[in-house]
This record gives structure tokens, sequence and C-alpha cells, in this order.
């Protein structure tokens, strides 16, 4: 006897079949299923949060650390209006960024975006009044949204060879006016924020006992060519000044490239902006403070920071 | 059916098949330069009579007529943001399945699934290997259709009458059984997550088309049925003419 004889399999077997369910409390009942689907409604999305030009801006620059300078140069070239290939050429000769994955186009139009550009539509007015004005008249019969699309279709109709009327005339795509691109003042407030010798004077008098590090590095960058990394290296890991605590030249370089003292160029380059600053006496000052009164490390240090910079911002403003 | 009848059904039949042809394309992946450069070489209609389809073309017009920069990446993105999205409440984006639409939990590969693939097997059409996504997939349920309208156009040529009736019969079952039974959801999702007006403008133009087939399908079908009827017969070509007007997109 196999044990398929010794067991009858019951194909009818139903483990629900004494708990007494209702057709409908049953999991497995048939039920056929019809749109409109009941959580339909849920289905939306959720409103945007409103910020203003210079919210969105900082979230860009915040959210692009490494490309900040890059999108500020961005906005500064467009202070007179370009279009966006001019604009786009401009920014690849100024800030070239061969390794960056926002090519220049792409680098505009997050900054139209974030409201630090915008985009002048009827540039072209200024080139051709009557044509602007054309244009404009007809995109009005059109709707706002359409205007791009009205003036060909009534184009279209007026030189048909085929003489199509409006119910068998065609819409096709017509390229997009020139536009071009200038900068906000919320944009140029951006600039003024983060481009200036005030925040690299801050930063780095933070712990102003650096000061001669980053004097080092600032001078070494700003040699013809620029400098390579591990010669920075050598040159500030050994010095006894980051011994205690431990400091490794990544971080002066740090904060150099934060404020945009130094640039990445293959090497690492002075800036025009970190060229002022140590132009501007900033380390002379501190040494020859040195020489009459020894800075303290840490805390201390850090409270005299503000002070600090505010002598040499005030130096350096009556330099220039 | 007159053999002049005969040639403007198979003009509207060849029109139906590039419309479903070009809606498929946009559905199943992004933009591509190749379809970019297609798009901005075609002309739309402007006036079908379907004030959905005539919406749809506008605002893919009008966008393509406004884009500037990176425009394949734009676009790139916005597919994502109204096909994908980012979150995984089933209600992030305007998702193409019909399984999606059709099932309580808005579950993919559900039932819905399961019967388009038997059609399709039925059909004698197997899914390609590169096809990674459920069968239900908009852009292949657009696809089938396109494949049942070549047949059709094929038996037309062929003069075989019957065969073309039955296949007519099988798009407009399949219309109903399924496109047009989910699709205008997808649609109405559609106009809340893309940001372009190329999405929003695809998804009025598909919703409009499908209406417009529907009535395209049942006028010509009515007509067959009325066999030797001539009024019918005549009746079902004009009617034909007209809601076939949706497909008549041509590349310049």
């Amino acid at each position: 006897m196999s044990d398929v004889e010794a067991f009858v399999i019951d194909d009818d077997f139903d483990p629900l079949a004494d708990l007494d369910l209702d057709e409908g409390e049953r999991d497995d009942a048939e039920a056929d299923y019809l749109p409109p689907i009941p959580d339909a409604d849920k289905s939306v999305v959720p409103p945007p949060v409103e910020l203003s030009p210079a919210e969105r801006i900082e979230k860009l620059l915040s959210g692009m650390p490494g490309q900040q300078f890059r999108l500020l140069r961005a906005v500064e070239l467009c202070t007179e209006s370009r279009t966006l290939e001019e604009a786009a050429s401009a920014l690849d000769e100024a800030h070239p960024s061969p390794t960056s994955v926002y090519n220049s186009i792409q680098v505009i139009q997050l900054l139209e975006r974030a409201g630090a550009l915008e985009r002048l539509e009827h540039a072209e007015a200024e080139d051709g009044p009557a044509q602007g004005e054309g244009f404009r008249a007809k995109g009005a019969v059109g709707g706002s949204a359409d205007a791009a699309v009205a003036a060909p279709v009534a184009e279209a109709d007026a030189a048909s060879p085929e003489g199509e009327g409006l119910d068998g005339s065609f819409i096709s795509v017509t390229p997009a006016p020139p536009c071009r691109y200038q900068a906000t003042q919320a944009g140029l407030d951006a600039i003024a924020a983060h481009v200036n010798e005030d925040r690299i004077v801050h930063k780095i008098t933070e712990e102003k006992h650096y000061l001669p590090i980053f004097q080092r590095v600032l001078e070494m960058t700003a040699r013809e060519g620029g400098c390579p990394t591990k010669e920075l290296d050598a040159a500030v890991d050994g010095d006894p000044l980051c011994a205690e605590p431990r400091r490794f030249c990544g971080f002066f370089r740090g904060k150099l490239e934060e404020t945009g003292a130094i640039e990445w160029r293959d090497t690492w380059a002075i800036t025009d902006l970190g060229r002022s600053v140590l132009a501007s006496g900033l380390f002379e000052a501190s040494s020859s403070a040195e020489g009459t009164a020894p800075c303290s490390s840490g805390a201390s240090a850090s409270s005299d920071a503000a002070s600090f910079a505010e002598g040499v911002a005030a130096l350096s403003s009556s330099e220039r | 059916m007159s053999h002049d009848q005969e040639i403007g059904l198979i003009d509207v039949l060849r029109g139906r098949r590039a419309t479903y042809q070009f809606l498929s394309r946009l559905f199943r992946t992004e933009v591509d330069q190749e379809l970019y450069d297609t798009l901005v070489s075609m002309r739309f209609p402007a006036n079908t009579g379907n004030a959905l389809v005539d919406e749809g073309y506008r605002m893919i017009c009008g966008y393509l007529s406004k884009a500037s920069g990176d425009v394949l990446t734009e676009l790139a993105v916005d597919y994502v943001r109204a096909f994908i999205g980012s979150g995984n409440d089933g209600f992030s984006a305007a998702y193409p399945y019909e399984s999606v639409y059709t099932s309580p939990k808005r579950l993919m590969m559900q039932d819905a699934r399961d019967e388009v693939l038997v059609l399709y097997r039925a059909a004698g059409l197997a899914k390609q290997e590169s096809w990674k996504e459920g069968e239900d997939h908009i852009a292949l349920e657009l696809e089938f259709e396109q494949i049942l309208c070549e047949r059709a156009i094929a038996a037309l040529e062929d003069g075989d009458e019957d065969a073309c009736h039955a296949l007519l019969l099988s798009q407009r079952n399949f219309l109903e059984d399924h496109l047009l039974a989910w699709y205008p959801m997808m649609a109405a999702d559609l106009q809340k997550f893309p940001r372009t007006d190329f999405y929003k403008g695809l998804g009025k133009l598909t919703d409009g088309f499908l209406r417009n087939d529907r009535e395209f399908l049942d006028a010509v079908l009515s007509g067959d049925g009325e066999g030797s009827d001539e009024d019918g017969g005549e009746l079902s070509c004009e009617t034909a003419a007209s809601a076939g007007g949706a497909s008549k997109a041509e590349v310049a």
C-alpha cells in the first residue's frame, strides 16, 4: 500500500468553513473591482513650498558647495544680459569645470529656476522693435501660453499656397525666440554676500594662531601655475602648529576653498579674491600683533576673531 | 465597401497606426535626440474637432517652441517626475500601468497584467527580452493597438474584409476593456505631476485620441454590421474620416 492510498486528499477542504463567515467577510471572496479607485483622492501633489528668490539661491548654493563660486560667477557674467549660448561660453571660459556633471547651460537654467537670473523673453525687441511688437500681438490672440504656437499658425494660414483655412491648418514647432538672461537683484545680493574679502578674513581669523599656515598656503598657490596638493601637504602637515591638535593641510585648504580664496584648476590656484586678501596686510598685521601679544589658542582665540577681523577689514579697506 | 471607401478607410487606419506608434513611443522612454528632431519637424493638426486632442497638440507644440537649452535633460527629468515619482505610497506619480489603476491597493502586476498578457499571447505576441516592465504598461497597450491596426491594414489591402472586421472588433474591445477603462484616470494624474506642458499635453492628447478612436471604431463597425446598406457604409467612412482627424500629425 502506498502513502497516497493511505491518505485521502480532500480538495474541497475549506479551513474557514467552521467559522460561519459571510461572503463579505472573507478575504478570498470574489469581488469584481471597478474603478474609480476609492483612494484616488490621495493622488495629490503637495503644494510647493513657497521660497523667496534669496532662499532658493541659498538652497542651491548650499546644495552644491563645490560649485558655488562657479554659480556665482555665472550670475556675475550676466550682469549685462546675454543669450544662453553667450553666457554658457563665457562661463566655460571664465570658470572651466570639465569634471562637473552640470554643464554651463544647466548651471544657467538652475540659476534661472532659483531666481538668480531672469529670462528676458522678448529680447529681440532690442534688435527689431517692429518684429517684436508683431510677435506679441499675435501671441495675445492665441493666449499667453500659446503665443509661440499661435504665431506660426497665423503665418501659415496667410502664407499657405494650398490656402489651408483654420479648420485644416497645422501647427508646427518654431525655434524659441532668442531670449537673454540677466542677473536679478537677488542674484547680485548673493554675489555680494558670498564673494567678499571679509568672509575670507573672518574665516581664517577664527583661529588666528593658524594665520601663518594660511599665509603659506596662499603664497604657494599664488605661484605661477599653482601648487599641487602633495606639495601643499608636505609644506603644512609637518608644521609644529599642526601638531596639537593634529591638523592636516586639508583643513586649511578647505577653509580657503570654501570662502573662494583658492580654487582647483588642475592644481590649487589662488583667486583674485585670495590674492587681494594676501596683499591686504592681514598677515603682516598678524605677525606684528604676535610680536607684541602672543595669541592664545582655542576659545579665546576664536572670541578675538571678530574684533581682529574688523581691524583687518578696516586696514584692507583703507588700503583699497 | 467600395474601392474609394476602402482607400479612405486605409488612410484613416494608417493615421491611427501612426498615432498609436507615436504615443506609444512617447510613453515608453524619455525623449532622445532622434525623437526630438522628429518632433520639431512635425506638423500637428490645429483643429481636429476634439478639444482634448487639439489642446494636447498645442501644449506639446507650445512647449517645444519655447524650450531652449538642455531640452532633453529637462524632458527626462519630467518623465521621471510624471511616471516614476519619488514616493512609495502609490500616489506619487501617474504610474503608467493598468494594474495600478484597477487594483484596490494600487499594485503592479495584478489581474489586469494577466488579462492583457493572455490577449497578447492570443495574438501571437511575446514581449522582447529587453522589456523589463509589466505587460500592462500604457506603451505596450498602445503598441498592441498599433499592431492590430497594421494587421487590419494588411487584411484590407488583401481584400479580406472579414479579417479586417474581426481585427477592428478586437481593437474596439481592447480599447473598451482596457485602455479606456483606466487611462482617463492616469490622464487626470498626468495633469498633476509633470511640470512641463509636454507631458501634460501628452496626457490630454492620448485621452482625446482614445475617446476619438472608440467613436471611430464604433462608427466603422456599426457601418459594416449593416452589411449591404450603402448609406450605412458611407456614413461609416465619413465618420471615420472625421474621427481619424486626430491621427493627422505628420512629419514635415
